[in-house]
């Protein structure tokens, strides 16, 4: 167990009186030290400590010294405590470890280089029993002063942190800052008007801030600090807390919500169960998501069975449904939880991204905003989120709405404030590195139609690489992409022809927002080519910055091929009973990386019963025609058809195919294609298909806005994933992670290379890797290609 | 209440066959437990299994055991064939955190089906999958052969 020596108190800031020292006795001014301290005034507390300080007798100095020091710590004013504490710092025998709070309180103040000094210094001269913890502890500060030296990591490096101003923040502590994603009234908590922490709102419809209202209706009576507002995405519930403190000074807050009734007005408050709101122990910042019909509450609690301190916590219900029921908080685990403070979970449904703030994982002083991948216990990518977002002092709070802009809280010193002794909210905006491709997606008479269906497609010279597919309510599509890059964008709906539009944002600088509407034409009995769509840009100036990802265009991770529904598909509408024959048996050999492997077991066909009795009459159900299936079927390969039948322009999207359509499916030369009167159009997201990236094929020539002109070696850097190398190219066996990336394979010699997925870093791809190897493909490695060409020894962690 | 869940790494195999000869008991069929630890080794290695635990202080109190199979009819399926929740730790919520775990891994493996056992006196259980919503059908014989290993 670390040691931790101050734990996050933030309600224990309040607002005291300037102090004001007569000509008296350092008696008198000890006692009021003490009268003060007695009722929770730290401020005046310390204030009169140091001034009893200055003028005690020399037996005396040293207990006030320290007594100053840490009450200047319980306001977190961090330079005068370190000031306070170097009168005593070599003092083990008397006070407790005072040169290593000296230290970080020296660090917490911003000198991180006196302070590592000062941590060295002191565990040289410690020789207490638990050194160890000691010195753990002290290995995790310095760490964390290293990490001033590499903060400058895109792309939190360059978000842009203001003080919220003077009618936002007050003399107390403010924090909290939550916009609401329906009307962007900004709902926070401070101590400003008098002890009590209370939630507040305000809007700015001028774009200037009224002065805040407060929301007394949350109140229940018996608490007295009100404060760590979260509202959900659709603005229909409002997770709060209601806090006392201890006779000994702890907090101890419990989670309330109220939902928006019929009428659209705040329910009264409910209570969390008690298997939520835990006895002996505090329950705070709640932040709500929802994500695949379930929303998940995480919050922070220091209750019994933690890692330490605070922990994340999570528990979740089912959404949409007031009355449904809690679950019970799982602690969210080893990745996130030390034996330090983890607190203001914000969890990000749309990046499965968690930020929280630690002083347990190596901070660059006090709280430190951290983010990490995953969801629920499951996560990754922990990444420290470096200057300025994190200071010296502590930064926590930390919320970025959908816009890219939010808020935090930090009671870091500056040109607006001289002291660390209260928090102030900051917002936060965070440029993107990406553009964004956006627009209208309209019918013929000029309507928005809803629950389009867009793709998002690089455009590779290997042929279009699916990257994301989504759904847009409203009909306006939106997608965050990289400078430099060709994409195709692909709007789609039942009963109308799924229409392409080409983007390139070689020459668009990061931060600007492509417009470009598509109107999709309704759709005929036969599949007419599509006409091509003359793309003319309207590149706005990068002011917007409309996604706060930072890197979105993440092919490996969520997979970039289009999901299945999870609504179960109908099947097949032809029943075909098992073949009696016995199916040959590819031979799966391993060639790569060692020249000689163990061959992986034979793929053992089980021979089916003499007698094959079908489970249930067969009936023929209507297709669906949006389900994509997840392994297509085998396509008739035609090889010899002329060039001329290949439709001039256009391109199909897979998934916007009906069952009926997907029949006329073909092959030519591995591109798939779909046979219409008018003739071949290529056909975009289907994956079932072989790409061979390094044999040249005999070029398919066709023109128009299909970009694979050629099959030929792709462009520039990739990295893959190779699972095997087999005699067929047979994808059977990889079906566990066929939802990890696109299947496909490189013939060399009489064998074939099986990959899955293409990734532009070594790093997103090990990390897909990861994943791979998990559901039992042990043999699998990443391999570097540099133009189509494999480059590059087996990378295998 | 404090309770961690993850997912099984072979490290836990022992506690996993140790919970699931107390299911057995609990089933009054603890000799018909024929597979060995070295099995479970050997097997989830090569992946034909998955699982996740809950955790309290550091002691697994529970387990689900699924593995993905294959529906002709509806596609991608995953098979829960073990969950088990330890004696003195039911009725917290346990059992429902590991079934909601095992429902999200087989979303999250892009399946459109999950089944299951359950011994028709086993009330307590029938009821909990009610409560879940799930269809509980009594038509099927369910089939089998003992196979003597080669």
């Amino acid at each position: 167990m670390m040691l931790r020596l101050f734990s996050v108190c933030v309600l224990t800031a309040f607002v005291g009186f300037s102090a004001l020292f007569a000509q008296t006795s350092w008696k008198q001014r000890l006692a009021q030290a003490e009268a003060a301290e007695a009722i929770g005034d730290y401020e005046n507390a310390a204030a009169f400590y140091e001034s009893a300080h200055s003028v005690a007798k020399k037996s005396k100095k040293n207990d006030i010294a320290y007594k100053a020091a840490e009450t200047y710590m319980m306001i977190r004013d961090y330079r005068n405590a370190a000031k306070m504490y170097d009168y005593v710092k070599g003092d083990n025998g008397t006070y407790d470890k005072p040169g290593l709070k000296y230290a970080q309180a020296l660090k917490q103040s911003g000198d991180c280089e006196a302070a590592s000094k000062a941590f060295v210094i002191y565990l040289n001269n410690y020789t207490g029993s638990d050194y160890d913890d000691v010195s753990a502890e002290i290995d995790q500060q310095v760490k964390g002063c290293d990490l001033l030296k590499k903060t400058t990591e895109e792309p939190y490096s360059a978000a842009v942190i203001k003080n919220a101003g003077v009618v936002i923040n007050t003399p107390g502590t403010d924090y909290a800052a939550v916009a609401s994603p329906v009307d962007g009234s900004l709902y926070y908590s401070t101590t400003g008007v008098d002890s009590r922490s209370r939630i507040v709102a305000t809007s700015a419809p001028e774009g200037k801030w009224l002065p805040s209202r407060e929301l007394e209706y949350l109140h229940t009576s018996g608490f007295k600090h009100f404060g760590n507002g979260s509202i959900s995405q659709d603005g229909q519930r409002f997770y709060y807390t209601q806090c006392n403190t201890t006779d000994e000074g702890e907090p101890r807050c419990q989670i309330f919500y109220t939902f928006r009734n019929e009428k659209g007005n705040w329910s009264k408050s409910r209570r969390l169960p008690d298997f939520i709101n835990a006895d002996d122990a505090t329950q705070t910042h709640p932040s709500v998501g929802v994500s695949k019909e379930i929303e998940y509450l995480y919050f922070s609690s220091n209750r019994e069975g933690g890692k330490g301190g605070m922990d994340i916590w999570y528990t979740y219900r089912k959404a949409g449904d007031p009355e449904a029921s809690f679950r019970a908080p799982v602690n969210a685990g080893d990745a996130i939880n030390t034996a330090g403070d983890e607190v203001t979970p914000y969890y990000v449904p749309d990046m499965e991204r968690l930020f929280f703030s630690t002083n347990g994982h190596p901070s660059i002083g006090g709280l430190d905003v951290y983010t990490a991948a995953g969801e629920t216990y499951n996560w990754s990518d922990i990444k420290h989120l470096g200057q300025p977002i994190n200071s010296s002092a502590d930064d926590h709070y930390f919320y970025v709405g959908a816009e890219g802009n939010g808020y935090m809280s930090s009671n870091r010193a500056g040109v607006d404030r001289l002291t660390t002794a209260d928090d102030d909210i900051y917002s936060v905006e965070l440029p993107s590195p990406n553009i964004v491709l956006t627009g209208l997606v309209r019918d013929p008479n000029g309507a928005a139609i809803k629950d389009v269906e867009a793709t998002l497609f690089k455009v590779k010279q290997a042929g279009n690489v699916p990257v994301l597919k989504k759904t847009f309510p409203k009909g306006v599509y939106s997608f965050s992409v990289k400078p430099g890059e060709k994409y195709q964008v692909m709007a789609g709906k039942v009963g109308y022809l799924p229409q392409p539009i080409e983007l390139n944002t070689a020459s668009v600088p990061a931060g600007s927002v492509i417009e470009q509407d598509i109107t999709l034409e309704r759709a005929m009995t036969a599949i007419a080519p599509p006409p091509v769509v003359e793309v003319d840009p309207v590149v706005t100036a990068p002011a917007a910055i409309p996604d706060p990802t930072y890197d979105p265009v993440v092919v490996a991770d969520p997979p970039p091929v289009a999901l299945p529904e999870l609504t179960p598909p109908s099947p097949e509408p032809v029943y075909v009973a098992p073949e009696p024959v016995s199916v040959p048996t590819p031979e799966p050999v391993v060639v790569d990386p060692a020249p000689v492997r163990v061959p992986e077991p034979s793929i053992v066909v089980p021979t089916p019963e003499p007698v094959y009795v079908a489970p249930e009459p067969v009936a023929a159900p209507t297709p669906d025609p949006t389900y994509v299936a997840p392994t297509p079927q085998p396509l008739p390969t035609e090889t010899e058809l002329p060039s001329s039948t290949i439709a001039t322009s256009g391109s199909v999207a897979y998934s916007s195919m009906t069952a009926a359509e997907k029949k006329n499916l073909i092959l030519l030369d591995g591109k798939p294609f779909i046979k219409t009167e008018s003739g071949l159009i290529p056909v975009d997201g289907y994956t079932g298909y072989t790409s061979s990236a390094s044999t040249p094929s005999s070029p398919v020539t066709t023109t128009g806005s299909y970009p694979s002109s050629t099959i030929s070696s792709s462009s520039g850097e990739v990295y893959k994933i190779q699972l095997a190398a087999l005699k067929t190219p047979d994808y059977a066996k990889f079906q566990n992670v066929e939802h990890l990336g696109r299947l496909h394979s490189e013939p060399i010699n009489d064998l074939y290379r099986i990959f899955i997925g293409d990734y532009y870093s070594k790093e997103e791809a090990l990390q897909q890797l990861r994943e791979v190897r998990a559901t039992g493909n042990k043999r699998a490695f990443v391999i570097r290609y540099v133009d189509g060409v494999r480059a590059g020894k087996p990378i295998k962690r | 209440m404090s309770i961690h869940l993850r997912k099984g790494r072979s490290s836990d195999l022992p506690f996993i066959y140790k919970l699931v000869q107390e299911l057995a008991e609990y089933e009054r069929a603890a000799d018909q437990v024929t597979a060995s630890l070295d099995d479970y080794h050997r097997d989830f290695q090569n992946g034909d299994f998955q699982f996740i635990v809950a955790e309290k202080e550091n002691t697994i109190v529970g387990m689900a055991l699924f593995y993905l199979t294959y529906s002709t009819w509806k596609g991608r399926m995953m098979y829960l064939e073990d969950f088990v929740v330890t004696f003195d730790h039911r009725r917290q919520g346990i059992g429902q955190l590991l079934f909601d775990g095992v429902l999200k891994e087989a979303r999250d493996q892009h399946c459109v089906l999950m089944k299951w056992q359950v011994l028709d006196w086993n009330t307590p259980a029938i009821e909990f999958y009610k409560r879940n919503s799930a269809i509980l059908e009594d038509e099927w014989l369910n089939g089998k052969i003992f196979l003597n290993p080669a």
